[in-house]
Order: structure tokens, then C-alpha cells, then sequence
């Protein structure tokens, strides 16, 4: 077995193919695209809006038994070839094998029920459907509203593509796993992911090690650290190199790292590595934090769910990520690997300023650990965007209340997104609300007095997504909220 | 729903990745990646702009400025707009250069190497202050009809006001994009991604200095349009046949999506400054309103969009009096440019947010109000314009939607539960369209087709109309093929050149399916009246042979021929197969190619008077929706719409649907969530989907009811149809009403103040009143 790998590997439908050089450096939609000539699947955002460029991809990973792949969409346009290793791909071509010279049952039933008019969106939506099939194999119109949020179309108003979803016939239905996923391929692609990989190319890298310290070792800490990324699935970097804010020269991928991909419950934390989708810590997450499960609906899109992850969120450090306020009310754990080993970091300590993270260079995100809710903690998660699905916040807030035995509030965490260069805690506001009892905190005029202090505490921008005078107003009110929620529960119990 | 209708014509290639768009065509050898020079600068002179270095970058070819144009001027109604910028830029993301390289990484980074200084001038970016600093351009328009004033001073009720609604982008899937081929003899082929074949070619060959037969645009389809590819494609396709004329290679430019957004042209946003006069059952007694169209830099198509608003300011409601007048505002933006609708959804929005302002102020229902407003009867029937609106359809469809979409019931149902203390709070509204069919410029109603029979029984028919996903093609196919009485999968339609049809109309004003399946229909029935013939004449009994040739007798009668089923056949149970007919008229040397050319009948308009009658007809909808916003963020969901449409006797009912419900969302995208947001140095923000939302699949209603009436009666159409494509987009409207209903509902003292669109933003605005 060799040493190192010079090439990714990847499967595109039945291809084979080692990708070197300049090559491993493109998107994977301009591959397809211009390189292989495979023009069905189309670019419109180039930042993972739209779905245009939806294809699927079964990514194998150390461990993993061929029943655990799964093909799922993923936006091809922000992700770069080297962050594709030991994947198999699935374009709209290949999906048009399976069935040789027939259409597969959601393209049948798109033409029979006018799901398409201009067709330039049309086959991101086969291929997401198509993805969904893959998993929900009797999709009603829920699934089908769920499942697409991260694709666009402009010309039919959606309801023929619900229409179309809702009437799939799945009696002859063919996975395209099946169809394409053998012992040997899988095989194949588990055994490269034994093996680390640079790629060099004038003066780009990319490099995968096979462990967390030999990646500590590879940020050298003289480097300028913006130079260098560490990334985990590349959704955020692929926007960046599209939009062109910034190049990195030398890009690290985790993928190779085993131990990563781990999401192990204890009995008083959730310890997630910094491989584990939203998508899966979604499913993982639900009999702990079942507010937190159902908050990341609306995280993004399935797409990117399918791909990005909750650590590269942390990690990129964005004042509306939207995890942030959740994990920070959470008092949540940060497991930060450098070449002499690990430290730990509460995520309220992590943050120093827009988009600047308290890490030396050679030091990433391993993991992060939530801790698990304690007895008689009421908890609640908000999100205002413009648009509910797939949209950045405008406003986040999480609130946390922990009650004692006397139902008075012990413990108070308040985490404000939106509206400052960081995710906020508002200490002062938190520490006046101790001691408070249930009837006194949905008493309505200590809760207005209360909304209307943590408006005051912030100051916030004016910008495309609103402003300072709309987000001042939306602390305050989803304060309120929050209570009217707590107090409508509270008569629900009674 | 499942369809009997016949699939879109392209449905197969679309839902397989196979059909072909513009950058899916394969590069040619030498092909050059045209990028552009953009002004980022809103106004200002052009100090310097050498690109002497850039040029020395390896893989550059070639950069143009207008220096190498020999005509730099263009624009659709008046020829204002440079296609590079001179000395002067007027909005960010004018082109001040094209660049030409062998790939993209070198065209950017030329472009980043031109030397350019623009000294900024003072500039103006919104509508209102244009309107208050009286920058405008163009005609002012004014439509009256009786003494409004005198109506005002005699009402007992007037409401004065200011009414915003804001732009809205195409959002087309498809960025502009095109391929220039230079032919011999200085020729050009352009493939692009455009409604206007005809203008691209007229552009680009009076650009460049060519004779318009030098020049062949060809658009086999659109990934998308929306008005958006109508005038502003021309600009990109002239770029790159400069690119492509200059170096004698082929030449693409395919805008990337932040690009697009930046630099082209958009819906106007509208100021309009109102006063209504009504008595006390909310009976309108009269309307004035001062429009004030945000025109951007240049004037595109704004005389005519500000022309439709004013015409669409009644929407459905009839105008005994009346005083419009309508004034394009010169902004330091994009020139704002056609958006599906063309301005009637701006007019119609300034009577829809009356009719709820009446409502709201005499405590009335809006339906209430809107239905004793609606035009009906002989006395209540003629526009303020003068054209009469001929039937009583729109009382018919009100009572028809109130009833099946259980208005009343639902409206005490609302009232009942909005007392109830809640995070959340409903409205409801029921709104209506009245749309006029046809282009209101005159000679633009007119359109051709050619149709070819091949010797096997198969046709190809080629139109002006281009297709962008409305199905203009597949309805063209069902004409063609109930002419021909053959199979559509005989059927093929061409993609649209200006070399078989020259001097076409953009496909545009919903009237592609209109113009084109008449013109169709004229070719074909040119064609089945020698096939007519000739089957005569063979039940005659005459007969050909290698020496005897059947000559066409035009004399017999041919009443009573029919083609249906692949069969040509009379009343004598006499038939023929169509492809053996087909081949018997060949051998005789007739004819099995024709030519149709259509012209809308008695149209006209008298602008000066501001009378006539710019339409042929009227598609007639209405739409009732029903919303919740949440009281705390704003946040508006659509629980319910249901629609019923007036579109005559349906070609193809998949299509009309489609139609229906696209059009819908993207009105109730306009209304809603659709914000341009720009900075203060006047760029563009909101310049991709990442900060510009349209509709998701969660934002369509959770109850969502699509219905047509029977209507065989528009005798003046092809087929007794109606036109589908804007209309459907104004009904929503309702989403609009609905929500200034529910923040009515939760107690506001108005909601005068709400714009369009209504974001979570604006909505929490009106609802806690902070500025």
C-alpha cells in the first residue's frame, strides 16, 4: 500500500477517476460541467442557493460499511474536488442509466404533471428528488415541501412539482445505490481513505492527513493563518472561492480522520467530531435537545444539511450562524486540537470579534460537546429571515431557563444572533432574572420591562437583512415570545 | 393534477438534462470567454481607462471600448442608452469594456488590471428624490375621463395618499447569456437566451455597422425570461458580436448570477400620490393618481410600462371619474426594464390597496366594497381609456370564487378566532384581475409563422415566438396539429431565427400564444386548402400519372373537407391518408410550405386623447387568500389561496395552470419577500439568492386551489383562447390585501402606510408603528 496519495478519488457515475493537479482545485459543477463534458447539471448562484447544481454523492469514510452510504444531494457548485475524496458521485446522467432507456418515476411523473417549464432548474430537482427516493421511498407533500427547500424554480409556482412528487409510481422503483455501489467499489474507495493525500499545484495545496495531530503538525504557526483552512466539508470555503473573498493556499481536509465522523452520547454530553453533518446530528440529537433537531429545519437547506457540519459552523464563526446562540445558552464545549494535544474552550470564550475565533494557527475544532438539558429547563430557539427556509438570520435568539426544586429560575442564559460582530450573552439581564418564579417571569409587565432592557443592551447594524430599528424590535419581541410560548405551555399543563 | 393535455414539448430533454441552453453549447476551437468592465461608480465622468497592461496578460485576446463600435447607441423605444459607456457612467454595472480571453481566470484578472478613474458626480438614487427634485425623462402621459375634481369636491368621502411599491428582479434561472459565431463576409450568427430575436439582430447589426441580412439571431429556448430578456438581451448580444466581429472568433458571455442582478434592469418600483373620492357604501366616485415610474438611468421600455399602469389602474373596478397622470423618474440605476405584468401590476396594486383603505375607513368588508366597484352592466362598463369591457364576467367570477372558496364563513371564522389571544393573527382577501391582451403599442401586434410539411407527413413550424418555459411551442403544436388533424408527435417546432421569421415582436405582453398560433393557423390553413383541393379533385375522380399532372383547382368546393385522425375525408365518407395526400401534392409540384402572418384586428390607441381601445380583449381572474402573520416578527405565511381564471377556451390546460400558479407566486413573491435592497452609494446589495429571497416550495399556500371557468365566447382570439402569462401574477395581489387585512384585524389604527413589498420588516413596522 502506498504512503501517499497525489490524487483524489472519486466515482462520477461509472467513471473511475483520479483527479490531480489544478483539477482537484475546481468545483465539482465546472468539472462536471466543462472538463467532462456533462451538461445536464446546471450553475446559476455559484453559493448554494438555488439547487440548480444538485447532484448526489455516497461518500465513504474509514469505518463505514457499504450499508451505511447513502446517496444524498449536495450542491456541486460550492464544492471543490479535493473536498469529494472517496465519494461517488451521481450526475442527472447518471441518474439516467439507471433505468437505460426509460425514465426513472420522478422524471415520469414531472412530464406527466408540467413540473418543468424551462427546464433550467429541472434537473436539480431530479436529482434532490431523486436523493430523497433514496431514503423516503412514499413521499407525500410534506416530504416533498421539506425535502426541497433548497432548490429554486421560478416558473411553476412549485404546485406541479408537489403534484409531481406526491403521484411518483415507486413500484418499479430502482435505488440508484443499487444500481451503482458495489462490495468492490466500496472496497476500493475504503481503502484510499487509509491513505492521506497532498496535492500540490503552482502555489496551491491540499492535503489530507489521517489524523487530528498530523494536522496540528501541518499548520505551521508562523504562517499567516487566513492563508490556511482547515475545513471540514467545504460549504462555507466553496462560497468563498466563487465570490472570490478570499483564496486559501492551503487547504486541509479532516475527511480522512475516523475518529471525526464520531457522535457519541454519554450520559451527561453529546460529543460531536468535526465530520458529523446538521443532517445527522438532526436525527442523533432528538430525545436530548428535540428543540435543537427541529430548529435546524431550518438550517440552510437539505443539501447543505447533507453535507456541512455543526463544528465548520462553529468554526466559521459567523454572528448569524445559526447554531451558535443554541450552543452557547448550552454552556457547549469546544475541543480544540494543537500539536501538543487538546485543550477545551467554552464556546462563550471561543469568540473575540467578527469572525475571529480565540485559536492559535495551528490549532483547529475537533470537536464539540453539548451538554445534555438538566430537569425543569425550558428552552427556546428563534430565527427571523426573510424568507423561513434557506435564508441567513436577520435575528437569532436562544434563551434557556433552568428552574429549582421551589421553581424559582436558577440558572438564565440569554444568546442573542444578528446583532453585533459576535453571537451575545447578555450577562447583566440573565443575572436580574435569578430567583424570579414562573408567575413573576410571565407577569406582562416585568416581561415588557424586560424585552425592552435586552433591546436596549444591543446595537445592532442596518444592513440587507434589516434594520437596526427592526432587529432592536425583534430582540425585544421574540423575548416575549418566548414567554407567551411559556406561558401558553404552562396553561396546557395546568 | 394530472393533465390530458399534452406534455410541454420539451418536458422529456428538461427532466433529463438533455435540453440545451446557451453555455451548454460545445466551444468551439479558439472560442473566447467575453467578460465585462462594469461601472461601479452610480454617476460619473471617465477620467482614464487604459488597458494597455491588461492587454499584455497572456491569454487575453482583446479588449473594446466604444471607440470600436460604429454605432453606440440603442434602446427599444427611444435610442438612449450607450451600449459602452463614453465619457459619462449613469448607473453601477454599466459596461465600460468587454474583454476577450481563452478562459475565465484570464478575463477576470484583466479586468482587474484596466486602469480606470471615474470622478464621481452628484447622483440620485431613489424615487423620491427624483420626484422631489423633478428628474424626469420622457413624455408625461395623462388619461382622464370626466371632472374628478368637481367628483371630489361633491364626494362625501375622500382618502388622499402616498402609495410605494418596489422593484422586483426577473430572478430568471438562466443569466443573460450569449454565443456570437462570426460567419464569412462579415456575418454574424448569435445564439442567445432572448425574448426579442429581432431586436438583438437590429441591435447588433446597427452597432457594428452591418445590414440587419448580415446578422442571424437564432433562440432555441430561455431558462427563463419574465420580461427581463426582452429589450436588455440586445445590449449583451451586441458586446459579444463586437467580441466575435473584431477578432473572428467565436465569442461567450454568460453573465454570472451576482452580475446579472447588479447590472440589468429590473421592475420599476412606483410612487404614486393619490386621492379617491366614494360615498358611503364605498362606491367610487372618483380617482386621481400622479404615477411616478423609477426609470432608472436610461429609458428602455418605461414610456410603455408607465402607459400599462396608468390603463391598469382600475384593475376591475369602474371609474366614473378620473384624472391619471403618469411621469418617468431618471434615477442613477439600471434602467428598469419589462417584468411579466408590464406595469399593470403596479397600477392594479394602487386600486387594491383603495379598495381595502375604503374598506378599513367606512368599516365595510373589502369584498363588500370591491363588488359593488366591479365593473358590470351597460351603464358601469367603459374604462376610463374609453374601451368598453364587453361582458359581465367579472361580477360572475366574483360570486363564483366567494362561494367555493367559503369567503363569508371563513371571514367570521378569522374575525372569531383573532379575538382569541395568539402569537398569530389572519386576513383575508379576495382580489381581481382584469388584464388587457395585447401590445399598446400598435404595430407590435403582429407576428409569423412558417410551416413545412416533410414528405413523410411530418411538420416543422417555426414562429417569432420564443420559448422561455411558458409553452408557447406546445400550444403552437396543438394548433398546428388540430389544423393538420395529425398526431403533435409529428410536430416539431423550430427554434426561433430571425432568418425564417424577420420583423417579429418580442415575445412579450402575453401575447406569444395569441400572435404566433393565429400566424401558425394562417400558414396552415394556406396549406390544407390546396390539400383540400387536390383530395376534391382525386374523389372527383382525376387522376395524374408520369404524364398527366393534377393542376390545382381553387374552383371546387372544399367545405365539407376535414382532417382529423391522420385523414383527410369529406361528407361523402370519401378519405384520403394525410401522408399519402401529402405525397400526391408533392408529385404534382404543389406546394407543402406556406407562410402566415397575423395582425391583431381593431386595435388602436390615441395617446394625446388617452382614448381607444389598445386591446383586443381582456383575461379576467380573481384570487382569494388568506394569510397569518406572526405578532412578534412579523413573519407572513399563506394558509390558503384559491383562484379561479377566465383564459377563454383553454389550448393546453397543463400549460394554463402552470402558468396560473407561476405567475401567481411570483406576484405573491413581488408583495412579500422580494426586497432590492441597495447601499448608499447606490449598488446593488440584494444581488444574488442568498440575500434575494422568491419563493421556496414552504412559501406556496398550504391550501392551494386552481380553477378555470368555460368561457367559449372569445371569438375574437385564435381558438377562443385567452392569454395566461402576466395576468395570474397580479392576483397576487391578494396575498398583499390579505396581509394589510390581518394587520387590520390586530387592531392598528392604519395600514395606510404599508408598502409593497411587505417583508417581515414592513410588516412589523406597520403592526408596532416604529418608523
Amino acid at each position: 500500500m502506498s504512503t501517499e496519495r497525489d490524487y483524489i478519488l472519486v466515482y462520477i457515475n461509472s467513471r473511475r477517476l483520479e483527479i490531480r493537479t489544478e483539477y482537484a482545485f475546481m468545483n465539482l459543477s465546472d468539472y462536471l460541467r466543462y472538463e467532462q463534458q456533462l451538461t445536464g447539471t446546471k450553475i446559476v448562484c455559484a453559493e448554494g442557493d438555488c439547487g440548480a447544481c444538485t447532484v448526489l454523492s455516497g461518500a465513504v469514510s474509514a469505518g463505514k460499511e457499504i450499508d451505511d452510504i447513502c446517496y444524498r444531494a449536495i450542491n456541486s457548485c460550492i464544492a471543490p474536488m479535493h473536498s469529494l475524496d472517496c465519494c461517488h458521485i451521481i450526475s442527472i446522467e447518471g441518474l439516467n442509466q439507471v433505468y437505460q432507456d426509460k425514465l426513472h418515476p420522478i422524471q415520469t411523473s414531472m412530464v406527466a404533471h408540467h413540473g418543468t417549464q424551462c427546464g433550467f432548474c429541472t434537473p436539480g430537482f431530479v436529482m434532490a428528488i431523486a436523493g430523497m427516493l433514496e431514503q423516503q421511498k412514499n413521499p407525500d407533500a410534506n416530504h416533498a415541501r421539506n425535502y426541497l427547500t433548497g432548490n429554486l424554480c421560478r416558473c411553476t409556482g412549485y404546485q406541479s412539482i408537489i403534484d409531481s412528487v406526491v403521484d411518483i409510481d415507486t413500484n418499479n422503483y430502482q435505488s440508484i445505490k443499487s444500481h451503482y455501489h458495489n462490495q468492490s467499489i466500496h472496497d476500493e474507495l475504503l481503502t484510499a481513505a487509509q491513505i492521506p493525500v497532498t496535492i500540490s499545484h503552482k502555489n496551491i495545496s491540499f492535503s489530507a492527513p489521517i489524523s487530528a495531530a498530523a494536522v496540528a503538525k501541518q499548520l505551521k504557526p508562523q504562517q499567516q493563518s487566513r492563508n490556511k483552512q482547515v475545513f471540514a466539508a467545504a460549504t462555507d470555503l466553496g462560497v468563498s472561492l466563487n465570490k472570490d473573498i478570499f483564496k486559501p493556499q492551503n487547504a486541509i481536509s479532516l475527511h480522512l480522520i475516523p475518529e471525526l465522523y464520531r457522535h457519541d452520547i454519554s450520559s451527561d454530553n453529546s460529543k460531536i467530531g468535526a465530520r458529523v453533518t446538521i443532517d445527522q446530528i438532526q436525527h442523533k440529537i432528538k430525545a436530548q435537545h428535540p428543540e435543537f433537531s427541529e430548529f435546524l429545519n431550518i438550517f440552510a437547506s437539505p443539501q447543505i444539511r447533507n453535507n456541512a457540519t455543526l463544528v465548520g459552523n462553529i468554526a466559521n464563526g459567523s454572528p448569524v450562524a445559526d447554531s451558535l446562540p443554541f450552543l452557547m445558552v448550552m454552556d457547549s464545549i469546544i475541543i480544540i486540537q494543537g500539536p501538543k494535544g487538546v485543550r477545551k474552550c467554552n464556546i462563550n470564550q471561543l469568540y473575540t470579534g467578527y469572525k475571529q475565533l480565540d485559536l492559535a494557527a495551528d490549532e483547529f475544532i475537533a470537536y464539540v460537546e453539548i451538554p445534555h438539558k438538566a430537569t425543569n429547563t425550558k428552552l427556546g430557539l428563534y430565527k427571523v429571515s426573510q424568507r423561513r427556509d434557506l435564508d441567513i438570520s436577520c435575528v437569532a435568539a436562544a434563551f434557556k431557563l433552568q428552574f429549582d426544586a421551589h421553581n424559582a429560575l436558577s440558572e438564565v442564559a440569554i444568546a442573542l444572533g444578528g446583532v453585533a460582530a459576535t453571537v451575545l450573552r447578555i450577562p447583566a439581564i440573565e443575572q436580574q432574572l435569578i430567583g424570579l418564579s414562573m408567575a413573576e417571569l410571565l407577569e406582562p409587565k416585568s416581561c415588557q420591562a424586560i424585552a425592552e432592557q435586552i433591546s436596549e443592551s444591543v446595537t445592532p447594524l442596518f444592513d440587507v437583512r434589516g434594520s437596526d430599528k427592526f432587529r432592536r424590535t425583534l430582540v425585544a419581541n421574540l423575548y416575549k415570545k418566548f414567554i407567551f410560548e411559556l406561558s401558553a405551555g404552562q396553561q396546557h399543563e395546568a | 393534477m394530472k393533465h390530458k393535455d399534452s406534455a410541454h414539448d420539451s418536458a422529456v430533454s428538461h427532466v433529463t438534462g438533455r435540453s440545451e441552453f446557451i453555455d451548454d453549447r460545445v466551444p468551439q476551437q479558439g472560442e473566447l470567454y467575453v467578460e465585462v468592465l462594469y461601472s461601479s461608480i452610480a454617476h460619473g465622468k471617465i477620467e482614464k481607462l487604459d488597458y494597455t497592461e491588461a492587454l499584455k496578460l497572456p491569454a487575453v485576446v482583446a479588449i473594446f471600448s466604444y471607440t470600436d463600435l460604429a454605432h453606440n447607441r440603442w434602446g427599444s423605444i427611444v435610442q438612449d442608452q450607450p451600449i459602452l459607456a463614453e465619457d459619462e457612467v449613469n448607473y453601477i454595472g454599466e459596461p465600460i469594456a468587454v474583454i476577450a480571453a481563452k478562459n475565465q481566470q484570464a478575463a477576470i484578472a484583466a479586468r482587474n488590471k484596466i486602469q480606470l478613474e471615474i470622478s464621481r458626480r452628484p447622483n440620485i438614487f431613489s424615487l423620491t428624490a427624483a420626484h422631489e427634485q423633478k428628474h424626469f425623462m420622457g413624455e408625461r402621459y395623462e388619461i382622464s375621463t370626466g371632472d374628478s375634481q368637481q367628483a371630489i369636491k361633491n364626494s362625501a368621502n375622500t382618502l388622499k395618499g402616498v402609495f410605494i411599491s418596489g422593484g422586483q428582479d426577473q430572478f430568471y434561472l438562466e443569466s443573460q447569456a450569449v454565443i456570437a459565431y462570426p460567419e464569412e463576409n462579415d456575418c454574424l450568427m448569435i445564439h442567445a437566451s432572448a425574448q426579442h430575436p429581432t431586436e438583438v439582430q437590429h441591435v447588433v447589426a446597427k452597432a457594428l455597422g452591418l445590414q440587419q441580412q448580415q446578422v442571424v439571431c437564432v433562440v432555441k429556448r430561455m431558462g427563463g425570461g419574465f420580461g427581463g430578456k426582452e429589450s436588455q438581451s440586445a445590449h449583451y448580444a451586441a458586446l459579444a458580436a463586437l467580441v466575435a466581429i473584431k477578432t473572428q472568433r467565436a465569442a461567450r458571455l454568460c453573465l454570472r448570477k451576482d452580475d446579472d442582478m447588479i447590472a440589468t434592469g429590473k421592475r420599476h418600483p412606483f410612487r404614486n400620490d393619490y386621492t379617491v373620492a366614494f360615498d358611503d357604501t364605498g362606491l367610487l366616485q372618483a380617482l386621481e393618481v400622479d404615477f411616478y415610474a423609477d426609470g432608472g438611468a436610461y429609458l428602455d421600455l418605461s414610456p410603455a410600462i408607465l402607459q400599462r399602469a396608468m390603463f391598469h389602474v382600475d384593475n376591475a373596478y369602474y371609474l366614473p371619474t378620473a384624472k391619471i397622470t403618469g411621469t418617468i423618474c431618471k434615477t442613477h440605476t439600471h434602467p428598469n426594464t419589462a417584468f411579466r405584468g408590464f406595469g399593470g401590476p403596479q397600477g392594479a396594486a394602487v386600486i387594491e390597496h383603495i379598495m381595502e383603505e375604503i374598506a378599513q375607513n367606512l368599516g365595510l368588508d373589502a369584498l363588500a366594497v370591491r363588488k359593488i366597484n366591479c365593473y358590470q352592466g351597460e351603464d358601469r362598463k367603459q374604462t376610463h381609456y374609453g374601451q368598453s369591457v364587453d361582458s359581465d364576467i367579472l361580477p360572475k367570477i366574483f360570486a363564483q370564487l366567494e362561494k367555493s372558496c367559503d369567503y363569508q364563513a371563513r371571514r367570521a371564522e378569522i374575525s372569531a378566532d383573532n379575538n382569541n389571544s395568539k402569537a398569530t393573527v389572519r386576513g383575508l382577501a379576495l382580489t381581481a384581475v382584469k388584464f388587457g391582451i395585447s401590445f399598446t403599442t400598435r404595430f407590435l401586434n403582429q407576428g409569423n409563422a412558417l410551416v413545412n410539411i416533410h414528405l413523410d407527413g411530418s411538420v416543422q413550424v417555426s414562429t417569432g415566438a420564443t420559448e422561455m418555459g411558458q409553452g408557447v411551442n406546445t400550444k403552437i403544436r396543438k394548433v398546428v396539429s388540430e389544423a393538420f388533424g395529425i398526431s403533435e408527435d409529428n410536430i416539431r417546432l423550430m427554434p426561433t431565427s430571425t432568418e425564417k421569421n424577420a420583423n417579429t415582436s418580442a415575445t412579450a405582453a402575453s401575447s406569444g400564444s395569441d400572435i404566433n398560433c393565429a400566424a401558425a393557423l394562417i400558414a396552415c390553413e394556406k396549406i390544407t386548402q390546396r390539400l383540400a383541393n387536390i383530395a376534391a379533385q382525386l374523389w372527383a375522380g382525376e387522376s395524374f400519372d408520369g404524364v398527366k399532372e393534377l393542376q390545382l383547382d381553387t374552383s371546387t368546393d372544399t367545405s365539407m373537407v376535414e382532417f382529423t385522425n391522420g385523414q383527410v375525408f369529406n361528407d361523402n365518407k370519401q378519405s384520403i391518408d394525410f401522408n399519402k395526400l401529402v405525397k400526391i401534392a408533392y408529385l404534382n409540384r404543389i406546394s407543402l410550405s406556406d407562410y402566415g402572418h397575423y395582425k391583431t384586428p381593431e386595435i388602436y390607441y390615441d395617446k394625446d386623447k388617452g382614448k381607444g381601445r389598445p386591446f383586443l380583449y381582456y383575461t379576467n381572474g380573481v384570487a382569494a387568500s388568506e394569510v397569518s402573520i406572526d405578532k412578534y416578527t412579523g413573519e407572513v405565511k399563506i394558509l390558503r389561496s384559491d383562484i379561479l381564471m377566465d383564459l377563454g377556451r383553454l389550448i393546453n390546460s397543463g400549460i394554463d395552470a402552470g402558468q396560473t400558479a407561476g405567475g401567481f407566486i411570483q406576484g405573491a413573491g413581488w408583495v412579500t419577500t422580494e426586497n432590492l435592497y441597495y447601499s448608499d452609494s447606490g449598488k446593488l446589495v440584494s444581488h444574488s439568492p442568498t440575500t434575494y429571497k422568491i419563493p421556496s416550495i414552504q412559501d406556496t399556500p398550504r391550501i392551494f386551489k386552481l380553477n378555470f371557468i368555460e368561457n367559449n365566447n372569445n371569438i375574437l382570439n385564435v381558438r377562443a383562447s385567452k392569454a395566461v402569462g402576466e395576468p395570474p401574477l397580479l392576483l397576487g395581489l391578494s396575498v398583499w390585501a390579505a396581509v394589510k387585512n390581518a394587520i387590520y384585524n390586530d387592531g392598528v389604527k392604519t395600514t395606510s402606510k404599508l408598502k409593497i413589498p411587505a417583508t417581515n420588516e414592513e410588516v412589523l413596522r406597520v403592526l408596532e408603528g416604529f418608523e
